[in-house]
């Protein structure tokens, strides 16, 4: 008998300590976001900087699958939220107020604390934003292929008085925002297709209406590398083409600028970079294509993996290098890097294994083409370290100040 | 004292760490064993395939239990094997390097671990273009998603290639895209070698079922009952692309 207890609890003892180390996604106190303050009102108003952390759509077979929420306020200090797990997730801003999703759930933090529970939960994410005019927060969803065998892309909009949800019949291979408008890069995968739409939610209903097709070089597909921005006269993205086939452990391929003219619907594309026989077929992918251009002063920048920013006058269609950050490793490995454009200022998540805390944020101004600072952040490589049994991805970050 | 000590211990042991289960090995069957290491599969789901295979082959249901459950512990242990190799016993992904999965050719596919709370099975995807990846993922069923967007930790995954005609490739390529949107997700890797290609299924099988139909080939290293990811990744007639 007692043998059987003693084996008993040494059984328990140790499976304990494997669930301890191996298993366990406990956030001590100190790094996490207390369920009550994310609700204050103040809650936004010492806080700095988001980054959105989430484990893939495959490893969600147990249902156990975590996003993260990571909050940095004014002293650089970083406490985590945790929610379930959306793939591709991401973060918006509003007025006074961020827009929180995982994969049932919809948060409003801020001016009012919200949340909206999702009739049908989503598993990989598109894209969230803001709508100003509308005070329109929408979060767009990748969610696979229907009954049918149609493609779906679910969108829930909506603010503090509830949220609606439509669907866009379509694979979207990459999208933006353009004032009160959506507009997306649709795919008809099996005819190698491209087409700009315009999805506009107001209020009570939505409308998706056609741009134009995207001619592409033949034999060869395209994929997003930017969001889609816009101006006044032009929509533009950058997408990358490869060739549809014969793509082994090199890679041929052409990083291109897309202009699509409003009103003429003219396509003119300028070729940023050219990769010929690369081996480090991912290095030059952008920390995160959602956030990787940036329209200022009639400028359009763009950074890719390689930490180069290049810079297209929209006036002169000129394009240069304009700077390169230092120290960005070749070899297309991620340690959670992460930018974010505001105005004149690029700020990009930094890791360096050398230091204590481990990731910074850079600060550069655009119109120098030159770093001005760095910003410490204090306690996210504990938050990542505590997370175990799951691997877990940066999708988003957004300075809030 | 004694018993003060053994009940505190006990008490202490089942609040901190939750264990899911102790395996107390004289009393759990097969059956359990099974469930316990497939949670999302059900009792009913698994006799079921069972039954039918056991009627189908001649074997006893118990001869197959046994079988299904040497094919997970198989599977375990070489998941762990690899997670020691790779220096992350500790599951860490969360703070090592990570990579997009990056181009590859129509009909190749990748592999990557993929934890669960009670097993890493892996996960593979194909290749529908050469920058699409097609995969089977729990609740969604199929999606499509952009290889620079689908990221993975680095040194857990590859990109594997079928040593096929080209139009092989294309064909079960073509038909994994032509399935997806049909055939819902499966949560049984366990006898998915004998469950039908149309109707709902898991990565492994959506891979397995796509090369079976185009080309008769039999992407399972190890056949058996169930086809897992590792054992797609692992079967002759593939290629490493390369290593991500």
């Amino acid at each position: 008998m007692k043998k059987i207890l003693f084996f008993s609890l040494v059984t328990l003892f140790v499976g304990g300590l494997v669930y301890q180390f191996f298993f366990n996604q406990h956030i001590s106190a100190s790094l996490s976001v207390k369920k009550e303050a994310i609700k204050e009102k103040d809650f936004l108003s010492d806080k700095r900087a988001v980054l959105y952390f989430s484990t893939t759509a495959d490893q969600d077979m147990d249902g156990r699958g975590i996003s993260l929420a990571v909050f940095i306020n004014d002293k650089g200090e970083a406490d985590a939220f945790k929610m379930n797990g959306l793939e591709l997730g991401s973060v918006a801003a509003g007025n006074n107020e961020v827009l929180l999703v995982d994969r049932d759930k919809i948060r409003l933090v801020g001016d009012t604390y919200k949340e909206f529970n999702m009739k049908k939960s989503q598993y990989t994410g598109e894209r969230t934003g803001y709508l100003e005019k509308e005070n329109l927060f929408f979060t767009l969803f990748n969610s696979g292929f229907n009954s049918n065998g149609g493609y779906d892309s679910n969108i829930l909009y909506g603010n503090e008085k509830g949220f609606h949800k439509d669907n866009i019949p379509y694979y979207i291979g990459t999208s933006g925002v353009d004032k009160d408008e959506i507009i997306a890069l649709t795919e008809n995968i099996e005819a190698s297709e491209y087409f700009l739409r315009k999805i506009t939610p107001s209020k009570n209903n939505m409308e998706i209406q056609d741009i134009i097709q995207i001619e592409k070089p033949k034999n060869s597909s395209l994929s997003g590398s930017s969001p889609i921005l816009a101006d006044n006269q032009y929509y533009y993205m950058v997408l990358e083409s490869t060739p549809e086939n014969g793509v082994s452990n090199i890679l041929n391929s052409d990083v291109i600028l897309y202009r699509i003219n409003k009103k003429t619907l003219q396509q003119d594309e300028f070729t940023i970079s050219t990769y010929r026989n690369e081996k480090n077929l991912t290095a030059h992918y952008p920390f995160n294509i959602k956030n990787s251009a940036h329209l200022y002063n009639d400028i359009l920048y763009y950074a890719n993996g390689l930490g180069e920013v290049f810079a297209f006058d929209t006036k002169t269609q000129e394009m240069t290098k304009k700077f390169t950050m230092k120290n960005v490793r070749k070899d297309g490995v991620r340690f959670h890097e992460q930018l974010f454009y505001k105005d004149d200022n690029l700020y990009v998540v930094r890791h360096d294994e050398k230091l204590k805390e481990k990731y910074y944020i850079e600060h550069y101004s655009l119109t120098e083409g030159k770093k001005i600072e760095n910003i410490k952040i204090n306690g996210l490589n504990d938050i990542l370290k505590s997370i175990k049994g799951k691997s877990i991805y940066s999708y988003d970050f957004k300075m809030l100040k | 004292m004694k018993k003060h000590l053994v009940t505190s211990v006990l008490a202490f042991c089942l609040t901190a760490f939750s264990v899911p289960s102790a395996f107390a090995q004289n009393q759990i069957t097969y059956k359990d064993e099974i469930l316990s290491m497939q949670p999302d599969l059900t009792s009913a789901e698994l006799l079921s395939s069972v039954q039918a295979i056991a009627k189908n082959t001649g074997a006893t249901e118990d001869a197959l239990l046994k079988k299904i459950y040497e094919e997970l512990k198989h599977d375990q242990t070489k998941s762990k094997e690899e997670k020691q190799q790779s220096g992350k016993v500790g599951t860490m992904g969360s703070s090592g390097g990570t990579v997009s999965v990056g181009p590859s050719s129509k009909g190749n596919f990748y592999y990557t671990a993929s934890q669960t709370a009670y097993m890493n099975h892996g996960h593979v995807g194909m290749y529908y273009s050469s920058d699409v990846i097609v995969e089977s993922v729990p609740e969604t069923g199929v999606r499509t998603i952009s290889t620079t967007l689908r990221k993975v930790d680095q040194g857990d995954a590859q990109v594997k290639s079928v040593t096929t005609s080209s139009s092989n490739r294309d064909n079960a390529a073509n038909w994994a895209f032509s399935r997806v949107g049909i055939d819902a997700y499966s949560y049984n890797f366990v006898t998915n070698r004998s469950t039908s290609h149309i109707g709902d299924k898991n990565c492994s099988k959506l891979v397995w079922s796509a090369y079976k139909l185009n080309g008769n080939l039999d992407l399972d290293v190890d056949g058996g009952l169930g086809v897992y990811p590792r054992d797609v990744r692992d079967a002759p007639g593939t290629q490493l692309v390369r290593n991500i």
